[in-house]
């Protein structure tokens, strides 16, 4: 009997553990670096083409900041659920900065190029794509998370932030519609 | 000594014939599949497991594997339930479900903020920001073989619990 309550403990464990995994893989992230209503800081991204572009000069437009890692299959998910929503983007008028976290992240997946060729669709001009500098990572992604997205508004604040973009993009689904 | 993979899975066939009479251990295991598949499936399709080698495709990758996990775990579960039940020592098998179950689990670790929170948390930001895609990294670009790791510990598991189950394990006799 005891062996049978052992058992059972055993498995009520293994359970457990595949539970809080599942439970700590959906909460939503929110809590560390800046928030939601915070001013985003102005920091600057190297685009694909080589050019420098610092956020401050997008003041004025509604901007979809997607901090990713090219090794990351989320990401990659991630991307293509944003080209998926291009209409809608497109017709808000909103700007969408895909970044890559400063050196990957410490491990090097796919060139951001082709990983943008393969996921990110038709190059667009309101689709960029660039690298962030340790700076810059360090304001918008200090958790060292795979992916974190912000959406920001034309007057520069922080209007929402999540992790996990192409699991919990409904939920920014319902700030962007609000856009005018 | 070699592992004869037909006598292997013959073993385990018959431990399950064995099991499977118990009818409380058969609504366990229809009952455990199902569940044991849709936490998998959640856990692997949240993380889009795959994405990057097979694109939209990655749910029929993720399908497929919680659905050996699932059928694996739960003929684990039960056969294990049931040495318990005949009062054979079971606490090794029990190890080693308890590790398929991580190993199982390991690949979604790729994409999941958890391991950087938890770095992030001991290190700091600059820690997690460097060195958390030195592991989440290995973890994402290599989780077919992963998964591959995870299948086979999901078998060897079976099999120990299949021998202990018929009472062929040295180390479970009493």
């Amino acid at each position: 009997m005891q062996k049978m309550r052992q058992a059972i403990i055993i498995a009520a464990i293994a359970i457990i553990a595949v539970m809080a995994m599942i439970i700590i893989v959906s909460l939503p992230h929110k809590s560390i670096g800046i928030s939601v209503g915070d001013e985003a800081p102005p920091v600057s991204f190297t685009l694909i083409n080589g050019t420098t572009l610092n956020l401050s000069q997008l003041r004025g437009h509604y901007i979809l900041l997607y901090f990713i890692t090219t090794w990351c299959s989320g990401c990659a998910a991630g991307v293509e659920t944003i080209n998926y929503y291009a209409p809608l983007i497109a017709a808000k008028k909103i700007l969408v900065m895909v970044v890559e976290s400063y050196d990957d992240l410490g491990y090097q997946g796919m060139p951001l190029p082709q990983f943008m060729q393969r996921f990110g669709g038709q190059p667009r001009n309101w689709f960029m794509a660039g690298y962030a500098d340790l700076a810059a990572t360090e304001k918008y992604n200090p958790g060292g998370y795979p992916d974190i997205y912000y959406l920001i508004s034309d007057r520069g604040v922080i209007i929402y932030k999540n992790v996990n973009l192409a699991s919990t993009f409904s939920q920014a689904l319902d700030e962007i519609k609000t856009i005018k | 000594m070699g592992l004869n993979p037909y006598s292997s899975f013959n073993e385990i066939i018959n431990a399950m014939k064995l099991v499977l009479t118990d009818r409380r251990l058969i609504a366990l295991f229809l009952f455990s599949i199902p569940l044991i598949f849709l936490l998998y499936y959640y856990l692997f399709t949240s993380t889009a497991l795959g994405y990057l080698y097979l694109g939209r495709l990655y749910i029929i990758y993720s399908v497929t594997a919680s659905l050996i996990f699932s059928v694996l775990l739960s003929a684990s579960l039960v056969m294990d339930i049931y040495a318990a039940i005949i009062r054979r020592r079971i606490r090794g098998n029990l190890g080693s479900l308890a590790a398929t179950v991580v190993a199982t689990t390991l690949p979604a670790a790729c994409c999941s903020p958890l391991l950087p929170s938890l770095v992030a948390l001991v290190g700091g930001s600059y820690l997690a920001i460097t060195m958390t895609g030195k592991i989440q990294g290995l973890i994402g670009l290599y989780d077919p073989i992963l998964i591959g790791i995870a299948v086979i510990l999901s078998l060897v598991s079976l099999y120990l619990s299949a021998r202990s189950v018929q009472g062929r394990c040295e180390s479970c006799k009493r």
